[in-house]
């Protein structure tokens, strides 16, 4: 049985901050944190969904607000429990296992840092299957499963129960303010049956997150190329290589926009756009990926993922493509997650 | 205005005499292991140099890097305590999360954690609580310790809660020393945390210092005051070091990129500090040295807070030449050079003996590098030229070309054309460039915060205001302060379109 212990987690660092595409950095804070728990805590199991039961009761947690706020505001695992409990009270049971919605960066460390807190198991899935940046791209928001109650718990004696609501973007809407009250950060947990999560959630995203950490520190470990020993282990493929030429950024509804161009050769340019996450690979007038597809630009040399926050002129980097995930691609789907739903108008295309 | 320059290297230290804008005198001396006697011997000879000007110095100005070694090597540090105003937040990521363990155990003391700091938006996470802070104050004295650092969540947006602890200290501990996070660091509680409590750690070490430095001046017989140089390439009173000794971590390079431009009379361009082992790299924005965005790690430790954004090169005049197979570096002679190098008698071959081959440079028997094979010469010029266009590559922000400033004893290495280069410039006094840089060296204030529902000129103006207030406070005369440096970067998942806006400015020392 494979358990999150110090190697894992620091494997599943790395893979999540590729997994956050670009909208999320490596979460070093929130893996100091759960080394640090790991001197007093059992390592948790990481269990595969499908041996859930269908009537399993599984809690899914999440952080809602601002990274920036916790660089402030440490993660605190304490508090990321904290609407579990409050969950459990309020439908009357008692939880199976933990899971995280979201694989991306720092919420991918904070639902193993609770299951090692509440001492249960962590299921291997997520539902987003990478960063996006708001609820309704959740495959249980696309599947139209009905995702509240909702717990979303403040660092003080503030609980919130989210009781009902219309749709996944209306979470959305109703957790924004609600976070920007209670300091830009909120612990959010839902519950869902083992049945759900094997039917809709994107199955594996532990240990592919685990696999793609593993690839690249392993490679840095032995000098050999990491972004080479990233595709020998998971599907996709490098789009180019090249030198950052200029990055254009601005912020608007709370999300930061803009694109970075890479030089990719004498006079040739690569363009990529992002939305938080990036979203769109451009040369010329041909399109090389798009949500939602994953999209990564890595340090050349280190392998490791850049946060769109990071990019700077003259960064040597590989920009590379890891295919749209199967559940990602139903037309439900891509109406949730593809480009439409980023304000593009033109349809999902696979790259060829 | 006649002031002293001196730069406190690993292997020199150099001074310079600067009338106004004239370099008077200049000199290099060996540094000593206690790095004052190098000071005292460089001020005595200036004083034999040119007695009458010396004399009337009115400022001593020193760049050293002996805060930063210190920690670097461990030595010399003290044990703290850390108090840090969160609760109910952040209690799992506790003071030195993250620490090499041997540098932990040297210093960590006492760990309190309290309730307070503010949110992202300036509100209270929760009150500040006099009692707990008392009785953490009895603690830490109960402990025997001197030295505190204190933090609070979101201080640089809001530092009253410090403001309170540390009034608490002090009345507890009233010969305590204390450093306040907000005054050193940025944005990010744990890495601004972290340079408090290095710089509480050092507190010992830079009272003795700069005592010994004051001594050193009058022993001199000058009538000068003694100030710092910071790691923004501007200087700071004796008695702001002793209070902060972190400021002075990256003196070293700042102190040359300044001098480069004083020298060159440039305001913006690249500048290479060539010396012994390294070349180092930085970029000139308006006169003073670019500061890194990012986290710089000192002596293993994450820190966030002003410095230069400075590239290192395994190439110096020392930089060892292997011939089979053909080979630069990285290793160096360092300050072996003298003995070692084929030029001076030596037997092994390194970068400044190609120069001299190249008739570069007049340097020692010329005639002992005469048998050279013009092929290694060849390679060797090419991988340094390739290395420096590497570098200036990493420190520059556009594709478009750039002056180059070529400073530092080893500064004959540099091409005279480099590509993405638009010209190499090279300038008289180069390899004392880092004492100019101390001697001319400017007042600074700088302002990091998030601005939220304001426009970005109102955010813009706002912070400049601040930093204003803070550059006149340290010293600045109010007429010549201008602004630097002006950065922004919105804000994802935040309301009203908030922004971090960070300014410095820079003025000259009043009254000096």
């Amino acid at each position: 049985m494979q358990v999150i212990d110090a190697s894992a987690l620091r494997h599943l660092a790395m893979g999540a901050a590729v997994l956050s595409a670009g909208g999320g950095s490596f979460p070093y804070l929130e893996l100091l944190s759960a080394e640090e728990m790991l001197q007093s805590h059992p390592p948790v199991p990481l269990i595969p969904a499908m041996q859930l039961p269908d009537d399993a009761r599984v809690a899914l947690v999440a952080m809602v607000g601002a990274p920036l706020a916790l660089s402030e505001r440490l993660v605190d695992a304490e508090h990321f429990a904290r609407p579990v409990a409050v969950l459990a009270e309020y439908l009357g049971v008692s939880f199976d296992a933990v899971m995280g919605y979201e694989i991306g960066s720092m919420n991918s460390l904070i639902p193993a840092m609770v299951a090692m807190r509440v001492g249960l198991p962590l299921v291997d899935a997520d539902t987003l299957g990478r960063s996006f940046p708001e609820i309704q791209m959740s495959a249980f928001a696309i599947a139209g499963l009905e995702m509240t109650p909702m717990v979303a718990s403040d660092i003080r004696d503030n609980d919130v129960i989210l009781s009902t609501a219309a749709s996944g973007r209306w979470i959305e809407n109703l957790l924004r303010p609600l976070a920007t009250t209670c300091g830009s950060i909120l612990a959010v947990c839902g519950c869902h049956s083992g049945r759900q999560i094997k039917l809709h959630a994107h199955l594996g995203s532990y240990s592919r997150a685990i696999r793609i950490g593993a690839a690249i520190l392993d490679a840095q470990a032995h000098r050999a190329d990491p972004v080479a020993s990233l595709f020998s282990r998971e599907r996709g493929s490098v789009l180019a290589r090249g030198k950052v030429l200029d990055v254009m950024r601005n912020t608007t509804d709370g999300f930061v926009r803009g694109q970075v161009q890479i030089e990719i050769g004498a006079g040739s340019t690569v363009r990529v756009h992002f939305q938080n996450e990036y979203t769109l690979v451009e040369i010329g007038q041909r399109l090389l990926a798009m949500v939602p597809d994953l999209i990564t630009i890595l340090d050349s040399e280190r392998g490791e993922p850049l946060g769109t926050e990071a990019l700077r002129y003259g960064q040597h980097v590989v920009l590379a493509r890891m295919p749209a995930l199967e559940r990602h691609l139903t037309p439900h789907a891509l109406a949730a997650v593809g480009p439409r739903a980023f304000g593009y108008d033109f349809d999902y295309e696979a790259a060829p | 205005m006649i002031r002293i320059g001196i730069d406190v290297g690993g292997t020199n230290t150099d001074a310079v005499l600067v009338d106004g804008t004239n370099v008077v005198s200049s000199l290099k001396t060996s540094t000593t292991e206690d790095v004052t006697t190098g000071v005292e011997r460089a001020l005595a000879k200036l004083m034999d140099n040119s007695p009458e000007v010396a004399r009337s110095a009115s400022a001593v100005i020193i760049g050293t890097t002996h805060f930063v070694n210190a920690v670097v090597e461990r030595r010399e540090l003290e044990r703290v305590a850390s108090l840090r105003l969160c609760l109910p937040a952040s209690a799992s990521v506790r003071p030195f999360s993250g620490w090499p363990a041997d540098l932990r155990d040297l210093v960590r003391g006492e760990v309190v954690l309290l309730p307070g700091g503010h949110e992202i938006d300036g509100r209270e996470i929760s009150p500040f609580n006099p009692e707990a802070t008392y009785e953490a104050a009895r603690r830490i004295a109960d402990a025997g310790i001197e030295s505190v650092a204190i933090s609070a969540a979101f201080s640089p947006i809001r530092a009253d809660h410090e403001n309170r602890a540390a009034a608490i200290v002090r009345e507890v501990m009233p010969g305590a020393r204390i450093t306040l996070s907000r005054d050193l660091g940025r944005l990010g509680l744990l890495e601004r945390e972290n340079v408090a409590l290095l710089n509480a750690a050092l507190g010992k070490l830079a009272r003795k210092t700069t005592a010994a430095f004051r001594e050193a001046i009058r022993t001199s017989q000058l009538n000068a005051k003694l100030y710092l140089t910071q790691n923004d390439g501007t200087l700071i009173s004796a008695e702001t070091a002793e209070q902060y000794p972190v400021l002075c971590f990256a003196s070293g390079p700042t102190n040359s990129m300044r001098g480069a431009a004083f020298l060159s009379g440039m305001t913006d361009a690249a500048v290479v500090d060539v010396g012994g082992t390294t070349s180092d790299i930085g970029i000139l924005k308006n006169g003073f040295p670019r500061e890194a965005n990012s986290i710089v790690e000192v002596g293993g430790v994450r820190t966030l807070f002003r410095m230069p954004d400075v590239v290192s090169l395994a190439l110096g005049g020392g930089t060892r030449v292997y011939t089979n197979p053909l080979r630069l570096g990285p290793d160096s002679l360092g300050f072996r050079l003298v003995e070692r190098a084929r030029i001076f008698g030596g037997s092994e071959l390194c970068a400044t003996d190609i120069a001299v081959a190249r008739g570069l440079i007049r340097l020692g028997d010329p005639a002992r590098v005469r048998d050279i094979d013009p092929r290694v010469m060849e390679l060797v010029s090419q991988e340094a030229k390739s290395r420096l266009e590497a570098g200036v590559d990493r420190v520059k922000t556009s594709p478009d070309d750039i002056p180059l400033i070529a400073v530092g004893g080893g500064s004959f290495l540099v091409p005279k054309t480099l590509h993405g280069v638009s010209e190499v410039v090279f300038v008289p006094h180069h390899d004392v460039a880092n004492a100019i840089g101390a001697a001319i060296a400017q007042v600074s204030g700088e302002v990091d915060q998030v601005f939220s529902d304001l426009s970005r000129a109102e955010a813009i103006e706002s912070a400049t205001a601040l930093a204003r207030a803070r550059a006149e406070e340290a010293g600045a005369a109010s007429s010549s302060v201008s602004v630097v440096d002006i950065e922004e970067l919105p804000l994802a998942y935040m309301p009203g379109n908030s922004r971090r806006v960070r300014v410095r400015v820079a003025g000259n020392l009043a009254g000096v």
